[in-house]
């Protein structure tokens, strides 16, 4: 066994090496879960050459176990979902990401939908186009037509041809 | 935001057991020797984690974010130990760091450990880039898995690095006399 005098050396020597850098939580984290950041080679290389980073990453993945668990914990108490129920976590994912692409479907049916709706109105024509097209026998607005107006026999009311009440005639 | 008595004993208990498993890991990683008490940390961690829950029932507690808290926890905790001033040991505690190098490899090599390291780093220095980080993280105790993780390669191929940067650091070593080191 070769190893332990000459990594107790290393690791006694880089115990302090980072001096004052000490490691960002969010960093160590990604690296546990197998993630690499943006700058991984220069985090890499910090935690090779510090004994406290690296002890820090060990501890991180040591925590892993634990805190899933506690967050599944967690998540059984307040989603008042007993113990064994948890196993259906996996299908109701499933399920939620079916109903999502069946969303996403819906949405992009009704997307094309407008898209269409929208060509057909732009190959319509103009509403000028449309008052020459109008027919002759539209009649709403009629009552304005001069000819027409003239051409009306006057109101039965006011034509002139009154006759007085039969209660006060004399005769 | 009050927790109703039931829902409450039960995170309590939650939070108890998770913080006694954060304690007992902090020992068996050795943290204690940058100045941390791990009863602290389990008592910090307990009380951050409550206010969390008590501040949104409704937030789903995903692993990484509870790691994260636990190592806020450690990391703000070793930063403040850091900036105590040094404190005298008392008699005969003064053990730790001298004597892992003395029952590693004798009193002689705990007086010259800091030149020997010396030695041992310059065989490193010239080492290529990605076989002395191999050989580094390896001396750190990350497993093969890890070294290709860490690397961004395969577990082949960080045992590749690992045995051809051991293999230089070997030769080299011997013949700088520290052959000694690897038996």
């Amino acid at each position: 066994m070769n190893k332990p005098t000459l990594a107790n050396l290393y690791r006694q020597a880089t115990r302090d090496a980072a001096g004052s850098t000490l490691p960002d939580a969010d960093t160590l984290v990604a690296l546990a879960h197998g993630e690499r950041p943006a700058d991984a080679e220069r985090i890499v290389a910090e935690v090779a050459q510090s004994a406290l980073q690296s002890d820090l990453l060990h501890f991180t993945r040591a925590l892993e176990p634990a805190s899933s668990a506690f967050s599944a914990e967690i998540a059984a108490t307040f989603g008042e979902r007993p113990a064994h129920m948890r196993r259906y976590a996996a299908p109701l994912r499933v399920a939620a990401g079916r109903w999502r692409n069946a969303r996403r479907v819906g949405f992009g049916l009704a997307a094309a939908l407008l898209v269409a709706v929208a060509v057909w109105s732009q190959h319509q024509p103009a509403p000028a186009a449309l008052a020459k097209a109008t027919p002759a026998s539209d009649r709403i607005f009629a009552a304005l037509d001069d000819h027409s107006v003239a051409k009306r026999q006057t109101d039965e009311i006011f034509n002139g041809s009154f006759r007085g009440d039969v209660i006060f005639r004399t005769d | 935001m009050s927790l109703d008595s039931t829902l409450h004993a039960r995170l309590y208990q939650l939070l108890a057991d998770y913080g006694a498993k954060v304690r007992a890991l902090i020992e068996g990683h050795g943290l204690g020797q940058y100045g941390i008490d791990a009863a602290d940390i389990e008592q910090e961690v307990r009380i951050r984690l409550w206010k969390a829950l008590e501040r949104d029932r409704s937030a789903a507690f995903h692993t990484s974010y509870i790691q994260r808290v636990v190592l806020s926890t450690v990391i703000d905790a070793i930063r403040a130990a850091r900036s105590r001033p040094a404190e005298p040991l008392p008699e005969g505690e003064g053990e730790g760091s001298e004597a892992m190098l003395a029952t590693a490899a004798g009193p002689e090599r705990a007086a010259g450990g800091t030149q020997d390291f010396d030695r041992v780093a310059a065989c490193l220095a010239e080492l290529p880039q990605r076989r002395r980080e191999a050989v580094a993280l390896y001396l750190q105790g990350f497993s093969l898995r890890e070294i290709g993780e860490l690397g961004g390669t395969s577990e082949e191929a960080a045992r590749k690095l690992l045995d051809r940067g051991l293999q230089t650091l070997r030769a080299r070593l011997a013949l700088m006399g520290l052959g000694e080191l690897y038996e």
